[in-house]
C-alpha cells in the first residue's frame, strides 16, 4: 500500500481501514467538530505554524486535522498534539505519488477545510497542485507572511498578490568545500561559493589538511573544518567517512587536471549529493548536472584553459551539411556574437573539401574524414561525437543531401544544437523551437519533416497503382496510335 | 500546444458558426428567385468628378491636404465639385473652411457617424457620375486626378485607386495594389509592391480600392448600398464593398501614375491606441471573411482558426468579434448572386496576368509579316558556351535567332560561377532575366517526379511579372520540364526544345541495369517520366527535337504536325581544324559530369577499357576533362596514368591534344556535342553506337564506332598505335561536320520555323475571320 495513514488515536491508535474521509467523521473519543485537511506545502517549521495557527483559529476549532504529508516527515507531524491524524504519500517516485495522490483523491470525501501555505515559491508544487484538486467546502490560505484568509470570489486576487510571497530570509545551506587544490585557491572557492548569485547563505564546512586550517580559519562563514593528518590515508579516510556521513546538501570541488589532491578529488566524484559545485582552473564554476557533465569532463579537467563556463570561449563544432559557398556563410554566421559569443569553430568536413575551407577566417580547426577508410572514418567520427563542444551546428533545408552529417548532429554529445535553415537563419533546438523544426518553414519553401515523412508513405503506397495505370496508359496510347496510322 | 488545446476547446463552438453560416446560405437561397435581378448601371461621363474628403476634428490635417487639393483640382480644369463631409467635429473645422475655401461644399453632421455613413452621405450628394473619396490625412499629387478618371475606360470598372505614399521617415506599409491570402485558416490583406508591369499596363486589378484615395462608380456605389455598417466606426469597409463588387463582376483596379501621401491613422491613432487598433482590424477580417466568403471556403477558415487565436488576436476579442454574428447572417442573406469565385478574385490581385488572360486577351495582335518578333526562351540552364553541351547549343540558336528578332531570356543559375558565363547572353539578348537555383515544393504524391525540380515558385513569378509586361509572340521552352510554365501563356504559341527525350534516356539506363528490382524501378521511372513528359508537349505548338531518332521516341505520344527537327550544329570557327603537336599517347574524355550519362561513361570506360587499353599501351595517360567532377571521379585521379582536370577555360586545348577522343556512353539519347566538337577540331574519337545517335557517323571513316569493352579497347590501342588512321579519320570527320553540321544553318532552320508558324497561324485567323 502506498498511502501510509499513522493515525496518533486517542483510542489506543488501532488501525482502520476505512477510507480517510469516513474516518473524519469517526467518533475518536476527542470532541471532533468538522473535518480539516492540512497540506504539506512548506518546511516544516512553518507547517507547525500553520497547523497551531488553524487549530487556534475560528475555522477550525475543535476540529479534526488531518495532515497530508511527505512519509518521511509523518512522524514528526504525528507527535503534534493538534494532529489527529496523518496521511503520507511516498518520498521518492513519480509514479507511487501518482498512485498515492489518486487514492487520495478517489477515495477521501469532501472535507470542511482544506489548508495550505501558497506564498509563491516554486517548490512542494505537487502538493500544491493536490490542494487545488482535493474537494472541500472551503479553502483556507496562508500567504508568506503567514497571514490567513478564506477562498472566495472576493479575495481570489490576493492569491496573485505579490505581497503574498515569503519575506522570510532564505534557509541556511550547508555546503562542504574539499580542499583540492592549493590554499589560495581553496580560499577562493570559499569567497566564490558564497557569492550572491552561487550560494549566498552557505553554511560551510572545509574538508582539508591539517596544515591548512590555521589559512582557513580566518575565512567568513567557515563553520567547522574537518582535518586529517598530513600524508596519512588513514586519517583522511577516517575523516572522509565521518564528514561524507553528515549531510551537506552542496559539495564543492575543484577539478583542474592537476593530480594534486587526487584521494579528494575521487571522493567529490564519488559522494552521492544531489547538488554538487565544480570549479575549473580559472575558477569558473557550474553545477554538475546533465548538461554539463560532458563539458566537465572534456575540457574542466585542463588546467585553467579551455573553460566550459560562462566568460570563456564557446567551442562550436559546425558539420558539412551545404555546399562550400553556403557552408562559408553558415560559419560567419555561426560566429556571430548573437549567436555564438566568442566562439572557437570546429569545422568537420569531408578530406577533398579542406581546400575549400583552408584558410578560412573563423575557423580555428578543421576535421576531416576520408571516404578511403571506412576505420578512419568510424574512429574520427567517434571522436567527433565525444569532443563535447558546447555547441554544434548543422543546416537543415529538408534536402536529402549530407544524410551521415545530419545524423551525426544528432549523435554528437553536446548540450545545444543549432539548427540552421535554407537562409540560413538560425534557432538553437529546444522543447519551445521543436516544433519549428518539426513542422518546417513556409518561407523557405521546403517540406516539413512531417509532410515528407507522410508523403514518402504515400508514394510507398501509390507505387504499385501507379505502375499500373502507366502500364495501361501506355498501352491504350499506342494502340490508339496505331489504329489511326 | 496551447494553440492545439484552443483548436479542441473552439471546435464545437466553431463548428456551431459553421452551422449558423450554412443556415444562412439555405435561407440565402431559398430567397434567391425573389431577389431582383442584376442592374445596369447605367453611362458615366469621366470629364468630371466629384471629390468627396471626410472629416472630424481634423483642422490640423485638412491645413494640408485641401490647398493640396484645390491645387489638383484647379490643375485639371474641369468643372470639378469638392465636398468636405464633417462628422460633427468640436475643433472649429468647420468654421476654418467655410472662411478659408468657400467655394467648397460642407455638409455638416450633427455627431461622428463613422467612416462609412459618413461617406455613404458624402456619396449621395455628389452630383457627377464619379466619385473620389478622400481621406483628410491624404495629401494628392497636382496630377492625381486625371489617371483616375482615365481609368474608368470601360463600364465593368467599378473603382480606380491611386498608388499610396508614405512620409519618408515612415515604412511604406501601403502602395494600393491591395491584395489578401489565406493561410492556415487566417486571411491576411497585403499590399503588394509596385512594380514595372504595373507601369507598363497602367491598370490591373487590385482586391480593393482604399476608400481613402480612390474613385468610385456612383451608380455601383450606391447599387451596392454604400459602406457596411457592420464595420463601423471604421477599417475594412471598402474591402468589403470592393470585394461586394468583384463577386458582381465589376472590377477594381489600380492607377499607378496617380500618387498620394498619406499620413497614415491620421484620425484613428487619436481616438484608439494601437493594441485596440490591431485588434479591431482582426476582427473586421473575420466578418469581412464571414460575410463575403463562399460556405466551402469557410470550412477550412473556422476549423483552423483557433489554431492562430493566440498569434494573431486574444481569445477575448475573438469571442467578442461573435457579437456581430446576426448582422452577419443578415448580410449573407441579402447578398446578391455572384459572378466570380473568391478563389477567381483574390488569384486576380495577387496574380495580374490571370486577370490579363481572362479579360484583355484581345490585347495579342497578328505580328505583320516584317515585323521583328518578340520572343522569350524559357531555359532551365543558362545558355552559354564552354561547359555545357546542351547550354551550347541553346545559345547558338538564341544569338541567330537574336540577330533578327527581339529575344528575351529567362533562365536558371545554377551557381554563382554561371555567372561568368551571363555576359555571352547579355551581349545578344534584347533583356536577360536569371533566377537562382533554389528548393521547389513537392507537389505530387505518385513516386519519382523527373521534372518538378525546376517548378519553382520564384521563378514562376518572374516569368509572369515578364509576360505581365510584355505580349511576347512567341514562346520557347528549352527542355521539357519548362514547360511547367506553359499554363501563364495560354494565347501565345509555344515551342519545346526536347534537348534530350527524357524517358528514352531513362530506357536506357533500364537497359544496363542488372539488378530486377532496380529494373523495376527504373522501368516505373522510365513510364512516369514518359507520361510527364507527354503532358507537357501536348501543351506545346511545336515541338523541336534534336535527331530524327529524338522525333521517332515522340511520335505516337504527340500529334505529327507538333514534331520537328532542328539539329545540333558545331561552331567551326571556335573548333578549328589542326593536325600540329598531338600527344600520341594521350586519351581525353569530355563532359560535364552534372549529366549522369557522362558519369556512367566514365565509370564504363575506366573498369572495363582502360585496363586493356593500359596492358596493350603502358604509356597511356588518360586526360578528363569537364565541369563539376563528383568525389569518386576525382579519386580517379590519384592513379599515375589518369589526369582530372575539372573545369577548364578553354576546352579545345584538350581536343587539339588528344591522339584519341572517347566517347563511351552507354544511357542518355540526343545528339552529342562532343562528337561534333572532337570532328570539328580534328580529333579521332572512338564511341559506342549509342553515342553516334542521331550523327552521320560512319564507322571507320570518320570515326570507330564500338559495341563492347572488348572492341572499344581493341580500338582505341589500334589508333593510339596508328597516328595515320587517326589523321584520315579526323579528316573526313572535317569535311562532314562543314557540310552537315554548320550552326548558321541550324539558326537559319529555326528562324524559319517560327515564322512559318506565325505565318500559318495568321493566315488561319483571317480565313477563319473571313
Amino acid at each position: 500500500m502506498i498511502m501510509d495513514r499513522q493515525q496518533q488515536s486517542a483510542s489506543g491508535g488501532k488501525k482502520n481501514s476505512r477510507t480517510p474521509g469516513r474516518e473524519l467523521i469517526e467518533k475518536t473519543g476527542r470532541k471532533v467538530g468538522r473535518s480539516v485537511f492540512v497540506v504539506e506545502t512548506e518546511r516544516l517549521s512553518t507547517m507547525r505554524k500553520v497547523i497551531a495557527e488553524t487549530a487556534a483559529g475560528e475555522y477550525a476549532r475543535d476540529s479534526r486535522i488531518t495532515v497530508i504529508c511527505n512519509n518521511r516527515r509523518g512522524k514528526y507531524y504525528q507527535s503534534l498534539p493538534s494532529v489527529s491524524e496523518v496521511v503520507t504519500y511516498p518520498a521518492r517516485g513519480i509514479f507511487a505519488k501518482i498512485a498515492a495522490a489518486a487514492k487520495l483523491l478517489l477515495l477521501t470525501g469532501k472535507p470542511d477545510l482544506i489548508v495550505s501555505v501558497l506564498n509563491g515559491e516554486r517548490h512542494f508544487r505537487k502538493s500544491k497542485l493536490l490542494f487545488w484538486l482535493l474537494k472541500a467546502r472551503r479553502r483556507l490560505i496562508f500567504d508568506g507572511h503567514l497571514d490567513s484568509f478564506l477562498l472566495d470570489s472576493s479575495n481570489r486576487k490576493r492569491l496573485f498578490s505579490k505581497s503574498r510571497k515569503n519575506m522570510t530570509p532564505p534557509r541556511r545551506i550547508d555546503v562542504l568545500i574539499f580542499e583540492t587544490d592549493a590554499i589560495e585557491i581553496v580560499r577562493e572557492v570559499i569567497r566564490k561559493t558564497q557569492d550572491s548569485h552561487v550560494i549566498p547563505s552557505a553554511q560551510i564546512t572545509v574538508f582539508c589538511r591539517e596544515s591548512s586550517v590555521e589559512a582557513l580559519k580566518s575565512c567568513p562563514r567557515v563553520k567547522k573544518i574537518a582535518a586529517y593528518a598530513d600524508h596519512s590515508p588513514v586519517s583522511w579516510f577516517k575523516q572522509a567517512l565521518r564528514t561524507i556521513s553528515r549531510k551537506n546538501t552542496v559539495i564543492v570541488g575543484v577539478l583542474n587536471g592537476r593530480k594534486r589532491f587526487f584521494l579528494s578529488k575521487l571522493l567529490f566524484c564519488l559522494c552521492r549529493n544531489r547538488h554538487r559545485l565544480v570549479f575549473n582552473g580559472s575558477l569558473d564554476c557550474c553545477f554538475w548536472n546533465r548538461h554539463t557533465y560532458g563539458q566537465i569532463i572534456s575540457q574542466g579537467l585542463k588546467t585553467g584553459v579551455n573553460s566550459p563556463f560562462a566568460d570563456n570561449p564557446r567551442k562550436v563544432l559546425v558539420l558539412e551539411t551545404a555546399e562550400p559557398e553556403t557552408m562559408k556563410k553558415l560559419i560567419s554566421r555561426a560566429a556571430e556574437p548573437k549567436v555564438n559569443p566568442n566562439a572557437r569553430i570546429t569545422l568537420f568536413c569531408g578530406e577533398t573539401r579542406l581546400g575549400d575551407f583552408d584558410n578560412l577566417p573563423g575557423i580555428e580547426k578543421i576535421v576531416t574524414y576520408s571516404d578511403n577508410s571506412l576505420k578512419a572514418k568510424l574512429s574520427v567520427t567517434a571522436r567527433i561525437i565525444f569532443s563535447y563542444p558546447d555547441s554544434v551546428a548543422a543546416r537543415f533545408n529538408g534536402g536529402k543531401d549530407f544524410r551521415p552529417m545530419k545524423m551525426l548532429f544528432w549523435l554528437v554529445r553536446t548540450p545545444n544544437r543549432i539548427v540552421f535553415n535554407e537562409t540560413l537563419d538560425c534557432f538553437y533546438l529546444n522543447r519551445k523551437t521543436a516544433a519549428m523544426f518539426i513542422f518546417g518553414n513556409n518561407r523557405n519553401l521546403v517540406d516539413s519533416l512531417l509532410v515528407t515523412l507522410i508523403r514518402k508513405l504515400v508514394k510507398l503506397i501509390l507505387f504499385l497503382p501507379r505502375f499500373a495505370y502507366l502500364l495501361i496508359w501506355r498501352g491504350t496510347t499506342l494502340l490508339h496510335f496505331k489504329l489511326k496510322h | 500546444m496551447i494553440r492545439l488545446l484552443l483548436l479542441i476547446i473552439f471546435l464545437p463552438l466553431q463548428l456551431a458558426l459553421l452551422v449558423l453560416i450554412g443556415i444562412s446560405e439555405c435561407l440565402k437561397l431559398a430567397c434567391s428567385p425573389f431577389r431582383k435581378k442584376q442592374p445596369d448601371p447605367g453611362t458615366f461621363s469621366t470629364d468630371s468628378c466629384s471629390l468627396v474628403m471626410l472629416n472630424w476634428n481634423g483642422i490640423h490635417l485638412l491645413q494640408e491636404s485641401i490647398p493640396a487639393l484645390l491645387e489638383a483640382v484647379q490643375a485639371d480644369g474641369a468643372d470639378h465639385q469638392v465636398i468636405v463631409v464633417d462628422n460633427g467635429s468640436t475643433d472649429n473645422s468647420v468654421e476654418w473652411l467655410e472662411e478659408r475655401y468657400p467655394e467648397i461644399e460642407i455638409l455638416k453632421l450633427e455627431k461622428n457617424r463613422g467612416f462609412g455613413k459618413g461617406n455613404n452621405l458624402g456619396v449621395e450628394v455628389a452630383r457627377h457620375d464619379i466619385v473620389v473619396l478622400l481621406n483628410n490625412d491624404m495629401i494628392v499629387r497636382k496630377d492625381f486626378l486625371r489617371p483616375l478618371l482615365d481609368g474608368f475606360s470601360n463600364q465593368d470598372i467599378f473603382a480606380v485607386t491611386s498608388q499610396v505614399h508614405f512620409p519618408a521617415e515612415k515604412r511604406r506599409e501601403e502602395t494600393g495594389a491591395t491584395s489578401a491570402y489565406v493561410s492556415r485558416g487566417w486571411l491576411h490583406f497585403t499590399h503588394l509592391p509596385v512594380k514595372d508591369h504595373h507601369l507598363s499596363r497602367k491598370h490591373l486589378p487590385v482586391l480593393w480600392a482604399g476608400g481613402g484615395s480612390s474613385a468610385f462608380r456612383k451608380s455601383m456605389f450606391l447599387e451596392l448600398g454604400g459602406f457596411s455598417d457592420i464595420y463601423s466606426p471604421c477599417y475594412q469597409e471598402d474591402v468589403d464593398l470592393s470585394f461586394r463588387a468583384w463577386k458582381m463582376g465589376w472590377h477594381s483596379i489600380l492607377a499607378p501614375e496617380s500618387n498620394v501621401l498619406h499620413k497614415h491613422r491620421g484620425t484613428s491613432s487619436r481616438l484608439f491606441d494601437e493594441k485596440h487598433l490591431k485588434a479591431m482590424v482582426e476582427e473586421r477580417k473575420l466578418w469581412f471573411a464571414w460575410i463575403n466568403f463562399q460556405l466551402h471556403n469557410l470550412v477550412p477558415h473556422l476549423l483552423l482558426l483557433p489554431f492562430g487565436l493566440t498569434k494573431w488576436m486574444p481569445v477575448s476579442s475573438y469571442l467578442k468579434s461573435l457579437r456581430k454574428l446576426p448582422g452577419i447572417m443578415a448580410s449573407r442573406i441579402h447578398m446578391p448572386a455572384r459572378r466570380f469565385s473568391d478563389k477567381e478574385i483574390l488569384n486576380w490581385s495577387a496574380h495580374p496576368l490571370a486577370y490579363l488572360n481572362r479579360f484583355r486577351s484581345e490585347r495579342f495582335q497578328d505580328s505583320s509579316e516584317n515585323e521583328k518578333l518578340k520572343i522569350l526562351i524559357v531555359s532551365c540552364y543558362l545558355p552559354h558556351l564552354g561547359t555545357h553541351g546542351g547550354a551550347g547549343r541553346v545559345f547558338q540558336l538564341m544569338k541567330r535567332v537574336a540577330a533578327r528578332h527581339e529575344v528575351t531570356l529567362i533562365t536558371y543559375l545554377e551557381s554563382e560561377a554561371d555567372q561568368h558565363f551571363l555576359d555571352q547572353s547579355r551581349a545578344c539578348c534584347h533583356k536577360v532575366v536569371t533566377v537562382p537555383r533554389g528548393r521547389y515544393r513537392t507537389r505530387s504524391w505518385y513516386p519519382y517526379e523527373p521534372f518538378e525540380e525546376f517548378n519553382c515558385d520564384v521563378f514562376r513569378e518572374s516569368l509572369e511579372d515578364l509576360a505581365c509586361a510584355t505580349d511576347y509572340d512567341l514562346v520557347h521552352f528549352e527542355w521539357t520540364q519548362m514547360a511547367e510554365f506553359s499554363d501563364l501563356f495560354p494565347f501565345t504559341p509555344k515551342f519545346i526544345t526536347e534537348v534530350e527525350v527524357n524517358w528514352a534516356a531513362h530506357r536506357t539506363l533500364v537497359k544496363v541495369e542488372s539488378n530486377p528490382l532496380k529494373k523495376a524501378k527504373k522501368y516505373y521511372n522510365t513510364l512516369q517520366t514518359l507520361y510527364r513528359e507527354a503532358e507537357l508537349c501536348k501543351k506545346a505548338d511545336r515541338i523541336v527535337c534534336v535527331t530524327e531518332d529524338d522525333k521517332n521516341y515522340m511520335r505516337g505520344y504527340v500529334p505529327d504536325d507538333k514534331l520537328l527537327v532542328v539539329k545540333t550544329g558545331v561552331d567551326l570557327d571556335y573548333f578549328s581544324y589542326s593536325e600540329k603537336d598531338r600527344d600520341v599517347n594521350s586519351i581525353v574524355f569530355v563532359g560535364a559530369f552534372r549529366h549522369s550519362p557522362n558519369l556512367d561513361a566514365m565509370h564504363y570506360f575506366h573498369r572495363e577499357i582502360f585496363p586493356e587499353v593500359i596492358k596493350a599501351c603502358p604509356e597511356t595517360h588518360l586526360y578528363i576533362v569537364g565541369s563539376a567532377p563528383p568525389d569518386d571521379i576525382l579519386a580517379l585521379g590519384n592513379q599515375e596514368n589518369i589526369t582530372v582536370t575539372g573545369f577548364v577555360e578553354d576546352i579545345r586545348d584538350y581536343y587539339w591534344k588528344a591522339q584519341v577522343v572517347i566517347v563511351p556512353l552507354r544511357t542518355g539519347v540526343g545528339i552529342r556535342g562532343k562528337v561534333l566538337e572532337g570532328w570539328a577540331a580534328g580529333s579521332a574519337m572512338v564511341a559506342t553506337p549509342l553515342a553516334c545517335q542521331g550523327l552521320e557517323a560512319r564507322h571507320n571513316s570518320n570515326i570507330m564506332i564500338a559495341d563492347n569493352p572488348s572492341e572499344f579497347a581493341e580500338s582505341t590501342v589500334r589508333l593510339l598505335k596508328d597516328p595515320e588512321k587517326c589523321l584520315a579519320l579526323a579528316r573526313r570527320g572535317r569535311i562532314d561536320v562543314e557540310e552537315l553540321y554548320g550552326w548558321d544553318a541550324m539558326g537559319k532552320e529555326m528562324i524559319d520555323e517560327y515564322e512559318s508558324f506565325l505565318k500559318n497561324r495568321r493566315d488561319l485567323r483571317l480565313e477563319k475571320n473571313s
